[in-house]
């Protein structure tokens, strides 16, 4: 009987992300599709068209996100949420939606994640993006399971 | 050589993952009844130009292109998208011109 003590602690499983980026296109080469993916017109800020006023609506956006950890398959989805400053200047999170609740975008199949050495790269198109005021946003990625965001990426919204 | 690219489809792509479009879950209230800023959709790109956007410009290119810069940066900001056209026009015009001229 083998004792217990060498048995290896059971760790719950775990995932990292990298990069969380936000561009306007991904693309590739149909006929070279080894050669690579692109991520054209990354953003971090956007601007209201001239003439036009709030809210502003974009019609598609793309979030991308290189993810390592235990491997497995994870749920995941994005968050978009406003930030504003308090009186003493921290960062407070503004929930989007209707009665405080979070604006998301659920990634309809799970994502794979194949270890720690290597990380796998998701590309994430993003309908119907609104912004209804001019300010600080963050995209945050979240997986089932997990209270903190695996990421957050920070865009300004102007006039 | 252009090449014709395009948005992956969705799917496992070695150690890529495309998904298909994410839907909001939840808008804030009242935003079907916002009005809709058109702006394109881009998941098509044809690749034209032959210097890509990383590649640094010649340096005498790139000096030029830095006079210019403060030429434009001096103007009023309601005039500067203006004069850039302008530019981009004259650049263009001269550089038909000289592949039109006898003797290239």
């Amino acid at each position: 009987m083998s004792d217990p003590d060498d048995t290896p602690a059971w760790e719950p499983p775990t995932i990292y992300c990298r990069h969380l980026l936000v561009c306007r296109s991904v693309w590739f080469d149909p006929n070279r599709p080894d050669d690579g993916f692109s991520l054209g017109k990354l953003v971090v800020q956007f601007r209201l068209p001239e003439g036009q006023d709030f809210p502003l609506r974009l019609p598609r956006l793309f979030a991308y996100a290189q993810l390592y950890g235990t491997p497995g398959e994870y749920q995941v989805r994005l968050r978009l949420i406003r930030i504003e400053a308090d009186e003493v200047g921290d960062d407070v999170e503004i929930q989007l939606g209707p009665n405080d609740q979070p604006v998301e975008f659920l990634v309809p199949r799970p994502v794979v994640v194949s270890g720690l050495n290597l990380v796998e790269e998701l590309a994430m198109p993003v309908d119907w993006v609104v912004f209804d005021r001019a300010g600080l946003y963050a995209v945050q990625i979240w997986a089932m399971g997990y209270d903190e965001p695996l990421a957050s990426e920070r865009v300004e919204v102007r006039t | 050589m252009n090449t014709r690219d395009e948005l992956p489809p969705a799917g496992r792509w070695g150690r890529f993952q495309v998904f298909e479009p994410l839907v909001p879950t939840n808008l804030p209230l009242g935003s079907e009844n916002w009005p809709v800023v058109e702006m394109r959709i881009e998941n098509k790109v044809t690749m034209t130009d032959p210097v890509g956007p990383d590649e640094p410009l010649d340096p005498t290119v790139a000096e030029y292109a830095q006079k210019l810069a403060e030429r434009v940066a001096g103007v009023p900001d309601d005039e500067r998208s203006a004069l850039l056209q302008r530019i981009g026009r004259e650049i263009e015009r001269r550089v038909s011109d000289l592949s039109a001229s006898p003797g290239r």
